[in-house]
């Protein structure tokens, strides 16, 4: 029973923080949390900012990917080359490599790259996608610098079942089409999702590549997207449960073009299968949860007809094995991770390049007996090939001032091991590297005003942080090859305010949401005479980004506004070259009709509403106004239920 | 809950206030500052120009002009007469028949300009992944590739591509005597020899890995610098090779850690200059490579090199870190520095007028 309660204490401190709807669910909520996946998921945000992307504005973005939702909505910077190409992510002016990507707690981060192509990630295949900004090397590891984006599912039971069905298109010859089978009894929890897109991505751009400036299309630039994602819930007993989960894809695309290229023949494929399993066993006290996870991953690249394929495969084995246990009103977590990673491909200078890292760790979460105070605290340990990487640790506290004030404080030692790129590349791979290594703090207030209850509220929340990183890896010329060295130290601080206004109406409802960011991220260190660099914000990191998405729901139709101000964001490192500020703005309809049996649901997205012409990453052209459409289908039995 | 009734707008004010001011103070201008850009004039007789090649996939090449009687920089002077950008990796100029051939290697063409004003007369386009041209005779220029494995043959009468002779690698810089064309190859260990009258291939020297430049000295003997690939264990090594027997006379080598590049050699024709991360000199009667730099290139990243015509001063470009505008290291005949300043980004070659 005491467990029940702290549950049920945690989730709704923690509903009002993510400004979910837990309230009205939360007796929903303490059955799931039984058997929600990943008990590190749920428990450690504490002194962290964390929010889960609105439910309503994911719905309404099934055809999208997840770099052009976190685009919108959240003040990660999104690196894209435009179309259907490659997308990654900066939290606080972090590099790629420092976001961790994790799917119900797996990370998905290459060992080859040390990245996750977000282009490749359908947003319409997850329940619910949250992000945990600043650093949490002591729970997720290597690369969980900058922050994490939590890819979830979540299981049903004793639902019955259910068939939703998308189909959508949109201009530039968009077409994408997603099935969802659910079907879940006592027992067993079943859902089955495949998601199909093609475009050609053939907008309109002005090409330089001539002596006169010509607007064409794009060419070279079709995309095409398979995947399939199973994934099965089992309650063996009570007090048991397994969950399976298959991820598998496959995606082709054409590389197009920069603006000053004639043409471009470049084309490339990447593959993956991705299976995981889950283990839970709860006991009156505590639970133990065995997790386990095969990825098999493989890139293509061809630059030209002339060229070679460049190719390399990685396989990831993830064991890992995770106990919690209740003190009082306390939680105790303690866990091990062993991710062995190899990989092959001709441009190594090892046959087959092996990383193993063995992890310890654990966590204390302290709950005060006024429950207005949430502390934790996180340790770890970690081994590269028997090579121990310092001690890594974390500190965070919730104070609830009052029911509506919250003070949140985090402190954290964070790091990266080197990629198998980084380390194994044939030509300037360095074996000599070291982790980058540093420490972020970050400190914050979250006011939640809830007024007549449930009605409305209003959420407004500062955030500012700092975060030192040492041994930071880049590469530089070393003679004929570019090799990875240690060099540079950069100091990223800044601050971040998100306001929120919700109302829920019975048959009105209005949502608002206002994020700003502000980071600075500069290099404080070079081995170079003469370098312009140092102490100057570093290259693609803009120092504003600002968010600003509303909406209203009435009765079956909605209506969301998006814009999103991106500030200058300099391509040399002496701020020499930059590339121009922009403001983007999109608006999305939908409207819903209820049968008995199924529901429709209808919407609609106009993008860059003014056709703005801007550039995201240099000399790489995006499209101007562009619609997309669609229809969802959702049928319905309630087979099962009593 | 009568103190919450008034601490909650205060506390709403206060939050909204914080915001604002967070949000006005915080403003640090990310604008960055415009240079002023300079009047051209390239009337000066004793000038030099300077090849930025810019980053792969930015667009932004350019040329920088030096001005030595003022000492005074005009930057991408192509952009500020044609009112367009160079292009993507500018990676080499040529003087051929009273225009300047500028070779833009990932913009795949060749731009033609007039000498005097820089204006554009025309492009050759059709190109894969152009290097460096070379003018064969009045009429015929062969281009280097880096992904084509074929060198194009230009008719620079009408400024198109006229045919290809198939050479498989990255063929590089090419040098004609004797009416052969040498043609040096990154991607393996040999010297291609092509006939220019028929265009036939028709004959290789096996070197060391990656011969990339060449030098005529005052015997008109041919020097190469081939620059290892320490990846596949092969280090690198200068060569001379007598052009009429197709010997080779000399060979010295290098370590294997070591990436020499950029072989010059001065207007007297009997002394080369290489980078080896530092600038290194070695006379053409030596027979064997100094153990001491002439220039020393600690903390600098050295990626240009050429030497002034009657002066003998010695020009550097420093790429610095690549993502950067670079600089130019003016050192006289003895190697002391006179004098330094920022050029494009990307500075590799350097061309006197």
């Amino acid at each position: 029973m005491q467990l029940k309660r702290l549950i049920f204490y945690v989730l709704f401190y923690l509903s009002l923080a993510t400004q979910s709807q837990a309230q009205q669910d939360s007796v929903h909520l303490i059955d799931q949390v039984l058997i929600q996946a990943e008990v590190r998921v749920i428990h450690l945000h504490q002194g962290l900012k964390y929010e889960t992307l609105d439910s309503t504005i994911l719905a309404n973005s099934l055809n999208l990917s997840a770099a052009e939702v976190l685009n919108r909505m959240s003040a990660v910077y999104i690196k894209s080359y435009g179309g259907g190409g490659l997308a990654s992510s900066s939290f606080r002016g972090g590099s790629a490599n420092h976001t961790a990507i994790l799917w119900n707690g797996f990370n998905l981060q290459s060992p080859v790259t040390g990245m996750m192509d977000l282009s490749l990630i359908p947003s319409g295949l997850f329940n619910s996608m949250s992000l945990q900004y600043g650093g949490k090397s002591a729970t997720w590891g290597s690369g969980a610098i900058g922050g994490a984006i939590h890819l979830q599912s979540k299981s049903k039971f004793n639902e019955g079942s259910s068939i939703k069905f998308f189909t959508g298109a949109g201009s530039f010859g968009e077409k994408s089409m997603l099935v969802s089978a659910d079907y879940s009894n006592i027992k067993f929890s079943n859902s089955t999702k495949f998601y199909h897109s093609d475009a050609l991505h053939n907008y309109d751009y002005t090409s330089l590549a001539n002596e006169v400036q010509e607007t064409r299309k794009l060419p070279n630039a079709k995309a095409n997207q398979n995947t399939l994602m199973q994934e099965n819930y089992f309650k063996i007993k009570e007090n048991q449960l397994l969950e399976t989960h298959i991820w598998l894809q496959e995606n082709k695309r054409e590389i197009p073009p920069t603006l000053f290229q004639q043409s471009s023949d470049a084309f490339q494929e990447d593959y993956a299968m991705r299976f995981t399993a889950s283990y839970h066993r709860y006991f009156k006290l505590w639970n133990l949860n065995l997790r386990s996870a095969y990825f098999n991953e493989a890139l293509k690249y061809r630059d030209s007809e002339f060229s070679k394929v460049a190719e390399n495969k990685s396989q990831t084995y993830i064991n890992e094995i995770l106990m919690n246990r209740s003190i009082g009103r306390n939680i105790w977590i303690l866990g091990a991770n062993n991710t062995y990673a190899q990989s092959q491909s001709i441009e190594f200078s090892k046959l087959i390049p092996v990383q193993n890292k063995l992890a310890l760790f654990s966590s204390f979460q302290y709950l005060n007996k006024k429950s207005n105070l949430i502390a934790v605290a996180s340790v770890r340990k970690e081994w590269v090939n028997t090579t121990p990487v310092p001690l890594t640790w974390s500190l965070g506290v919730d104070y609830y001032i009052t029911r509506w004030l919250k003070m949140k404080a985090n402190a954290a030692r964070v790091y990266r091991i080197p990629t198998i790129n980084d380390l194994f590349w044939k030509e300037g791979g360095n074996q000599n590297l070291l982790p980058e290594n540093g420490y972020a703090y970050e400190g914050g207030l979250m006011l939640m005003i809830p007024k007549n209850k449930k009605k409305y509220t209003l959420t407004l929340e500062l955030t500012a942080f700092s975060r030192q990183i040492e041994n930071w890896i880049i590469w530089l010329p070393n003679g004929a090859f570019w090799s990875p060295q240690n060099l540079m130290h950069v100091w990223s601080r800044g601050a971040e305010t998100n306001t929120s206004y919700q109302y829920n109406g019975k048959r009105l409802k209005l949502f608002s949401n206002f994020k700003t960011s502000y980071v600075l991220s500069e290099n404080t260190a070079s081995a170079l005479n003469s370098d312009a660099s140092i102490n100057k914000q570093l290259i693609y990191v803009p120092l504003y980004t600002g968010q600003f998405n509303y909406g209203i729901t009435y009765k079956s139709a909605t209506i969301m506004l998006n814009h999103t101000y991106t500030g200058y964001r300099y391509t040399s490192s002496d701020h020499s070259q930059y590339l121009l500020p922009y403001f983007l703005h999109n608006i999305n309809v939908g409207y819903k009709i209820d049968f008995k049996k199924v529901n429709i649901e209808f919407q609609f997205q106009i993008n860059n509403l003014l056709n703005n012409k801007y550039q995201v990453l240099a000399a790489r052209p995006m499209p101007g106004i562009n619609y997309k459409g669609g229809i969802v289908f959702n049928f319905k039995s309630n087979y099962g239920k009593s | 809950m009568k103190t919450v009734k008034h601490t909650l707008p205060f506390l709403a004010l206060f939050f909204v206030l914080i915001f604002i001011s967070s949000i006005i103070s915080s403003c640090k201008s990310d604008k960055p500052e415009d240079e002023i850009k300079p009047v051209i004039d390239l009337k000066s007789e004793h000038g030099i120009y300077i090849i930025n090649e810019g980053n792969f996939q930015f667009g932004n090449a350019s040329i920088s002009y030096y001005n030595l009687d003022d000492k005074s920089v005009v930057e991408d002077i192509y952009k500020q007469v044609n009112n367009q950008n160079l292009g993507d990796v500018c990676q080499s100029m040529s003087y051929i028949n009273g225009w300047y051939y500028v070779v833009v290697n990932n913009s795949q063409k060749i731009e033609v300009l007039n000498p005097e004003n820089f204006e554009r007369r025309t492009s050759i386009t059709g190109l894969t992944s152009p290097r460096y041209i070379i003018p064969v005779s009045s009429s015929k220029a062969y281009v280097s590739d880096y992904k084509s494995n074929r060198v194009s043959i230009i008719n620079l009468n009408n400024n198109s591509k006229q045919g290809e002779i198939i050479i498989h690698g990255w063929t590089e810089e090419m040098y004609m005597l004797y009416g052969k064309v040498y043609i040096t190859n990154m991607k393996n260990d040999k010297l291609y020899i092509v006939n220019a009258a028929n265009d036939q291939l028709e004959d290789s020297l096996v070197l060391a890995q990656c011969p990339g430049s060449l030098v005529e000295d005052k015997n008109g003997k041919l020097w190469v610098l081939c620059n290892g690939d320490a990846s596949i264990n092969k280090s690198g090594a200068l060569f001379c090779i007598n052009p009429l027997n197709k010997s080779i006379e000399k060979r010295m080598d290098f370590v294997l850690d070591e990436s020499p590049m950029r072989l010059s050699i001065n207007d007297t024709h009997d002394t080369l200059y290489y980078i080896n991360k530092h600038i290194y000199q070695v006379s053409v009667d030596a027979n064997s490579l100094p153990n001491a730099a002439l220039i020393d290139g600690s903390n600098k990243n050295f990626y240009g090199l050429s030497i002034a015509p009657k002066t003998g001063h010695i020009f550097a470009a420093d790429a610095i870190d690549y993502i950067q505008k670079g600089k130019i290291y003016n050192y006289n005949s003895k190697a002391a520095l006179i004098n330094e300043f920022k050029v494009g980004l990307i500075p590799s070659k350097i061309y006197f007028k």
